[in-house]
């Protein structure tokens, strides 16, 4: 793991586009044709998505929140998702040699965690003021002395967030490739047809459930910050 | 290229596409999305207000129904009853008004005979009378005076009415 500030690597940033271009695609395709009678296809998964994070937010988020905290909940999920999922997708000869998911460079979880953290912050000095949020800060639990607890927590969490996202969105692409690289004759063909059937399978579900708990957190440190009894 | 590797310029284009990304989904996917729905819901809304407001009034509507159904019955019940009352006075005196009718026929009628039989009686004494002094006229040859006859004619009719 190096870091740089001014270095700058093509591929995460194309596979990011390329996922951004998709969630777009998709979200254009389902307003298409707009129906207000009865939506179908990509329109009523949409719908059905903008419903199920509308009412995850609001049971978290206070009333003031919600409605922005739900779109942008819905934005990082459905790229996540896409992201997430693009690394498993197999191309005819190619295998998944060549499309990378943009979340298994640690760049991109890494990035997008910051900006929670950031946004963590802003939403606390928005909803607890400036002086709750640095009483927040600095004073509790403990006068002073609570910085150094605060700050452990506040770093740990996007840590947490970026590397636990990048971890299994790597090792769910670099086993499958795994199991496309097995060596030659009939044993070879069994792992890749069984063992690398069963692992793709069980990474689209760890991409769906690892994109859910990125959005989910990412929702819940919001509205713990925003709600001011907390 | 490593994917471990951290770089500054990659996390901050992660966090710009990110932002365009909900800016243009916003744009042109939520807003448009949300709207329909909101709509939608208004529509259901307003049909099943309308369909409140329907089945109101049908329930009116069939409470009035029934109510005029149940004062046509009870009126049409009271008219027959009324007809019924009328048509049976009428009738009595119908048969009253033919009582009388009959009974003052009757005794016109019994009325008149005696009178006619009074005066068939009267009628007949006199002519028994005539034929009386005709005959005894004739019988004695004899012309009796008028007074003598109407002394006569008196006497026969005493005798006649004895003899009745």
């Amino acid at each position: 793991m190096n870091f740089s500030l001014t270095g700058f690597e093509w591929p995460p940033f194309i596979w990011g586009l390329i996922a951004m271009a998709v969630v777009l695609g998709f979200g254009l395709l389902a307003v298409r044709k707009v129906s207000t009678a009865v939506p179908g296809g990509a329109q009523n998964l949409m719908e059905t998505a903008l419903e199920t994070f509308d009412d995850l937010v609001g049971q978290m988020a206070p009333p003031a929140l919600a409605p922005n905290l739900t779109l942008m909940a819905l934005t990082l999920f459905l790229l996540l998702v896409v992201s997430n999922v693009m690394g498993l997708l197999p191309l005819p000869g190619i295998g998944t040699r060549w499309i990378h998911s943009p979340t298994a460079f640690l760049s991109i979880p890494a990035g997008l965690a910051i900006w929670i953290f950031l946004l963590i912050q802003w939403a606390g000095i928005k909803y607890k003021g400036i002086g709750g949020f640095l009483v927040g800060w600095f004073w509790k639990p403990i006068p002073v002395f609570g910085f150094i607890v605060n700050a452990l927590e506040q770093l740990v969490m996007p840590v947490s967030l970026a590397f636990r996202l990048f971890g299994n969105i790597l090792a769910g692409e670099l086993v499958l490739r795994m199991t496309t690289n097995a060596p030659h004759g009939i044993a070879g063909v069994l792992v890749t047809i069984f063992v690398g059937t069963l692992w793709l399978v069980f990474s689209l579900v760890i991409s769906l459930i690892q994109a859910l708990i990125f959005t989910i957190l990412m929702v819940a440190y919001m509205s713990i910050q925003a709600n001011k009894d907390h | 290229m490593s994917t471990t590797s951290l770089t500054a310029l990659n996390m901050i284009a992660a966090i710009v596409q990110w932002f365009i990304l909900l800016f243009l989904l916003r744009i042109f996917v939520y807003k448009p999305l949300i709207a329909s729905m909101q709509k939608r819901k208004e529509n259901i809304a307003k049909q099943i207000h309308d369909a409140e407001t329907l089945r109101g009034q049908a329930q009116q509507l069939h409470d009035e129904q029934e109510a005029l159904m149940r004062s046509a019955r009870d009126d049409s019940k009271n008219l027959i009853a009324a007809a019924r009352r009328e048509a049976e006075d009428q009738a009595k005196k119908i048969i009253e008004d033919a009582q009388r009718e009959a009974s003052y026929r009757q005794k016109a009628a019994l009325d008149e005979i005696i009178h006619e039989r009074d005066a068939a009686l009267t009628e007949i004494r006199s002519q028994v009378a005539d034929l009386v002094m005709m005959a005894t006229g004739k019988l004695l040859e004899r012309n009796l005076s008028d007074a003598d006859q109407h002394h006569y004619v008196q006497e026969l009719l005493r005798d006649a009415g004895n003899l009745q």
